[in-house]
């Protein structure tokens, strides 16, 4: 392995680390809102929405990623929907850690129990409130560890984005393979990079998680 | 028969009826007004009703018939913002129900600050002062784990307190504690009792419903089957079931066994 190449790679890598981050990050915080909608809507048996997100879920947790992007990317041009890299990436993650990320939030909110939400109500608050103040801490507290699980999973997810052109780590990975056959070195740098990134999000999500359970469950 | 109307009733139950989607009767036609000021107990069997006639009374309930009035204000029906009444109407239940995710201060501070709107400095003051009265003021900062059942149950009933609310609904707010701390609660109960605080009381603890109470209701499958001054109510019980329910709470020894062999 040759330092030099490593280090001539590395801003290559930086650059396309902060793609990865970006898209990762846009596509959690997406997915983090899909899934939150949709267990509530399962949680209260809202009608017609339940309905819709439980096809949903099982429609986005049983296709694979690349599918979805493929289908986003090269169909739906020909429906007449042209998206750009980007937002299919963002798009396809979304659509698949929604479903993912409404399971965590569902088994959260089911593990609160529902006279916590009666108590709420008793002291005047309207249901949504109720949700917002007592229920969703607490489900949040419970939940961590499943939305941590599908945050870092998601990030994971995004190495497939270069099927769509996105100059992500991945693509200039293999770019840089094509081009010049330095694969351990293009490799090492993939490698270090991921962890770069996911190593510092599995941290902060364990911080998290400890506040969050504080209260309730002590230290 | 008791009184059945009063001069100034601040909650009137007129023919409540109350139905669970398994087809089981809650509330069989139930009528009774409450006086501004009255402390009524609420006695009867496990399955009664008595419960299911305090979640009526909130609106964690829905009835099938009847009207149920607060200050006059017909409080049942379409339309009706429970959100309002609740604020107005405090509920005490049997497992406390503290939020585990927020302190002690924290529990006495959400309905006020979130759904009163009340200045944070004045209602902590509040919240204080009330924590100093049921004995609590040094425990503002525990979390709900910290404290014991007795504990638990002073803080919810103040939480209650906190929302200034003109009724108080008690629903066998003593059932899941252990016996040496069921006199710490009902000693805040009969503070607020003397205080004039309006308050239903369902509760299996007959000694505490004859020395608190202004009146007694005692219900059997959905009605209320007597009305009587705690006095009449546990020495002269009009009816025979509540000759046979108050008999089980007199233990006079194992049951005398018939024909014994000689």
């Amino acid at each position: 392995m040759d330092v030099n190449t490593l280090l001539d790679y590395l801003p290559l890598f930086a650059q396309a680390a902060v793609l990865t981050i970006g898209i990762a990050a846009m596509g959690v915080a997406c997915s983090l809102v899909i899934g939150l909608l949709g267990a509530i809507y399962l949680y209260f048996r809202t009608p017609v929405l339940r309905q819709f997100f439980a096809v949903y879920i099982e429609v986005s947790r049983n296709t694979p990623l690349v599918v979805q992007l493929f289908f986003l990317y090269y169909a739906l041009p020909k429906l007449g929907l042209v998206l750009s890299s980007a937002v299919c990436a963002i798009t396809g993650l979304a659509f698949l850690g929604g479903g993912y990320m409404a399971e965590a939030w569902r088994s959260g909110l089911e593990a609160v129990p529902p006279l916590q939400f009666r108590s709420a109500l008793s002291l005047g608050f309207k249901p949504i409130a109720a949700l917002r103040h007592v229920a969703l801490p607490q489900a949040m507290a419970r939940a961590a560890p499943a939305l941590t699980a599908n945050t870092v999973f998601l990030i994971k997810e995004t190495s497939v984005v270069s099927v769509v052109a996105l100059p992500d780590l991945v693509f200039v990975a293999k770019d840089l393979i094509g081009a010049s056959y330095n694969t351990s070195e293009a490799l090492t740098l993939l490698v270090l990079f991921y962890l770069l990134i996911l190593l510092p999000v599995a941290l902060a999500a364990a911080a998290l998680e400890r506040k969050l359970r504080h209260g309730e469950f002590g230290t | 028969m008791a009184q059945l109307t009063s001069d100034n009733p601040i909650l009137q139950l007129e023919d409540v009826r109350q139905r669970y989607p398994n087809g089981h009767v809650g509330l069989d036609g139930v009528s009774f007004d409450v006086a501004t000021s009255e402390v009524v107990a609420i006695v009867g069997p496990s399955g009664c009703g008595k419960s299911t006639l305090l979640r009526c009374v909130n609106g964690l309930e829905t009835i099938a018939g009847g009207s149920i009035r607060l200050d006059g204000q017909v409080i049942t029906g379409p339309g009706v913002r429970w959100e309002l009444i609740r604020q107005r109407v405090g509920m005490v239940f049997q497992e406390y129900e503290l939020f585990p995710h927020l302190d002690v201060l924290g529990n006495l501070l959400l309905g006020p600050l979130k759904v009163a709107k009340e200045e944070r400095t004045e209602a902590t003051a509040r919240a204080l002062g009330l924590l100093e009265r049921v004995g609590l003021a040094d425990r503002a900062d525990a979390w709900p784990r910290q404290l014991s059942g007795g504990q638990k149950q002073r803080v919810a009933i103040i939480r209650c307190l906190m929302m200034r609310p003109e009724l108080l609904l008690l629903d066998e707010i003593t059932a899941s504690l252990d016996p040496e701390m069921v006199r710490e609660v009902l000693d805040v109960v009969a503070g607020l009792a003397a205080d004039g605080m309006t308050m239903l009381i369902v509760t299996h603890e007959m000694s505490f419903a004859r020395a608190v109470a202004d009146r007694v209701l005692f219900m059997d499958a959905g009605r209320v089957i007597e009305t009587a001054s705690p006095e009449r109510f546990f020495n002269q019980p009009a009816t025979d079931r509540a000759r046979q329910f108050l008999a089980m709470f007199r233990f006079d020894g194992p049951p005398q066994r018939g024909g014994a062999p000689s």
